[in-house]
């Protein structure tokens, strides 16, 4: 395999880069509904379901936020993206240029690049816990920020390995075998749900013979309305919807997938993004959070928690009743409670070290589907991680394009798997990809204001192209007013990272309206002089 | 035979080894044919192993054409 086979995998990101896209190469609906059901349904998505269960959604912060927050997101793709794709039909990092001005977009593109090779970490972070399963070494913790022993380091270090040398040889190999994995992974990921489910009507003793009888199980046992595990944010439906209409913010409001879009037809192809919102981001965000309840479901407090609760609580609990009860959110913040109080030297090391569930991928997805599980875990975050650090190592070859790819693609996969040797990312990702897109947004609104409302305000678009400028200063200001406005407003004015994006988006857009007001009249002034 | 009938008929192997993804743990969750989880499993990894030997024949590959059939605009 060579260099050029590796570029060649590019396609729909790389071709055209610096020219709208001819009609004779516009692609139909079909095209754009099979890759996003593909490329949404990613190792990741086993870890978002379960964090939101940990975080404390109950099933109707789930179901109905997560419906919401889809259809938010596939509005923002048809009706801020797409337009401005199908008018324009150029790359975003093309378009950037011209209003940015190319010290910007450089600017932008490390950003994106750091962004990519975040997440790809945490996709080599989710396969890692699938080797864990044969090898028995310790998983991560939920709150874990450091790699926690020898056996995850090595299998991080494998995996990465793997991923980053296939990425920067075959890209176009491991493409087709996503292609061909995609219905199947889709598929086991609704034998999770199905088994968890089946699973809580075993456990239960439930029969399920209408959609409310269903309903009530997903209330009262699945999902319930409790608190979060500890050291973990409380989610209620806003939450939930917020962070499913902004996980992916920066392809829509941030515009990245002008890129994908350029090449539609007509602008309402973009409803074709439903399919990855609704199968990867729906289906298989429950099933996922489905499987991870069941697991909370079936675990009972072990001998150092026991011990706690009943020898040092106020006499609640006994150890029978206990070794009779799931694990609870409530049960465990009782018991650190407890430890946290008695003096150290006290302790038994039970109750030192109590287990804390953990959510890791690989041991859930095997006990439900065995083998076929554990594949599913590993080609799911094989087969996402791999074009994201393609597409990071395109990020960071756009400002030396001398660069070899094949050099600058095998470089980022090493990057990526030193970010996956620290489970924090993963840990957090619902945080991180919330962060990630608040930080991408601005460009976004950059972009939408600068496509339909500079003109009408009497000013130029694509104002670096017009102007000959390297950093278009209105552009630059904007977006870093923007991430430090939002930044402070999560430090503190306790606004959570999940909302903050939207007031972000319209003041990014007024940002850039005044200061290009601004800006372009101080230069035209500086010229006529 | 003919190579759009082999495609077919790797076409319909691909299909069952999907249904046989799916089909036991839907079977296990209506307490249908007293399927119990590790054979549930064991008949997922069959269907996998199934799909990813069959599929490849014929996905992402060019569509033989019928002989004497002429490509349509």
């Amino acid at each position: 395999m060579s260099e050029e086979q590796a570029s060649a995998g590019s396609d729909i990101v790389n071709e055209f880069e610096r020219e709208p896209v001819p009609k004779s190469s516009l692609l139909g609906f079909k095209s754009f509904v099979g890759m996003y059901a593909g490329e949404h349904c990613a190792g990741t998505e086993l870890m978002i379901g379960p964090l939101f269960v940990a975080n404390g959604a109950s099933a109707f912060d789930l179901v109905v936020g997560l419906l919401v927050g889809n259809a938010l997101a596939v509005l923002s793709w048809m009706f801020l993206c797409a337009p401005i794709a199908t008018r324009v039909r150029l790359t975003l990092y093309y378009q950037l240029e011209k209003i940015c001005g190319r010290s910007l977009v450089s600017a932008y593109n490390v950003f994106n690049g750091v962004v990519f090779c975040l997440l790809a970490g945490s996709m080599v972070t989710v396969s890692a816990t699938a080797v864990g399963v044969w090898f028995d070494f310790p998983m991560p913790g939920l709150s874990d920020i450091l790699p926690n022993s020898y056996g995850w380091v090595v299998a991080v270090l494998a995996i990465g390995s793997v991923i980053s040398i296939v990425a920067a040889f075959g890209y176009e190999t491991v493409s087709k075998f996503a292609n061909i994995a995609a219905p199947w992974m889709v598929l086991v990921f609704l034998a999770f749900g199905f088994i968890a489910l089946a699973n809580f009507v075993e456990a239960t003793d439930t029969t399920i013979n209408t959609p409310g009888d269903l309903w009530t199980l997903a209330n009262t046992e699945i999902w319930p309305d409790v608190e979060p595990l500890p050291g973990q944010p409380d989610f209620g439906f806003w939450h939930v919807a917020f962070f499913a209409w902004f996980c992916n913010m920066a392809l829509h409001v941030g515009m990245s997938d002008l890129t994908v879009f350029r090449y539609a037809r007509k602008s309402w192809y973009a409803i074709a993004t439903s399919a990855g919102m609704y199968v990867g981001h729906f289906m298989a965000w429950i099933a996922a959070a489905a499987l991870f309840a069941n697991y909370l479901y079936s675990q009972r407090p072990d001998e150092g928690m026991v011990s706690l609760l009943v020898n040092h609580g106020n006499g609640q609990y006994t150890a029978a009743e206990l070794a009779d009860t799931p694990l609870t959110a409530k049960l465990l913040r009782e018991a650190m409670e407890i430890r946290a109080e008695l003096p150290q030297d006290t302790l038994t090391d039970a109750e030192r070290n109590f287990s804390i569930p953990t959510v890791a991928p690989g041991p859930l997805a095997y006990g439900a589907c065995g083998l076929a599980g554990l594949l599913c875990v590993i080609i799911a975050g094989w087969t996402t991680a791999n074009p994201t650090i393609y597409r990071a190592g395109l990020a960071f070859q756009a400002i030396v394009p001398r660069w070899s790819r094949f050099k600058v693609t095998l470089a980022t996969g090493a990057l990526a798997t030193l970010a996956g040797l620290f489970p924090a990312i993963a840990m957090k990702i619902l945080e991180f990809l919330a962060l990630s897109g608040m930080m991408l947004m601005p460009m976004g609104a950059i972009v939408f204001v600068d496509f339909w409302l500079l003109k009408k305000f009497g000013m130029q678009s694509n104002y670096a192209e017009l102007s000959r400028s390297s950093f278009n200063l209105a552009a630059g200001l904007t977006w870093f007013l923007t991430m430090g406005t939002c930044v402070a407003l999560v430090k503190f004015a306790g606004i959570q990272i999940y909302f903050v994006s939207l007031p972000g988006w319209f003041l990014a857009a007024v940002l850039y309206v005044i200061i290009s007001k601004l800006y372009q009249r101080k230069i035209h002034e500086g010229a006529a002089e | 035979m003919e190579p759009m009938i082999i495609r077919r008929v790797l076409q319909v192997l691909s299909w069952i080894a999907l249904a046989m993804t799916i089909g036991p743990s839907l079977m296990m969750l209506c307490g249908c044919g007293g399927i119990d989880q590790k054979t549930m499993q064991n008949m997922m990894l069959g269907a996998t192993i199934g799909w990813f030997i069959v599929t490849p024949l014929w996905m992402g590959r060019e569509k033989p054409r019928l002989q004497g059939s002429e490509p349509s605009a």
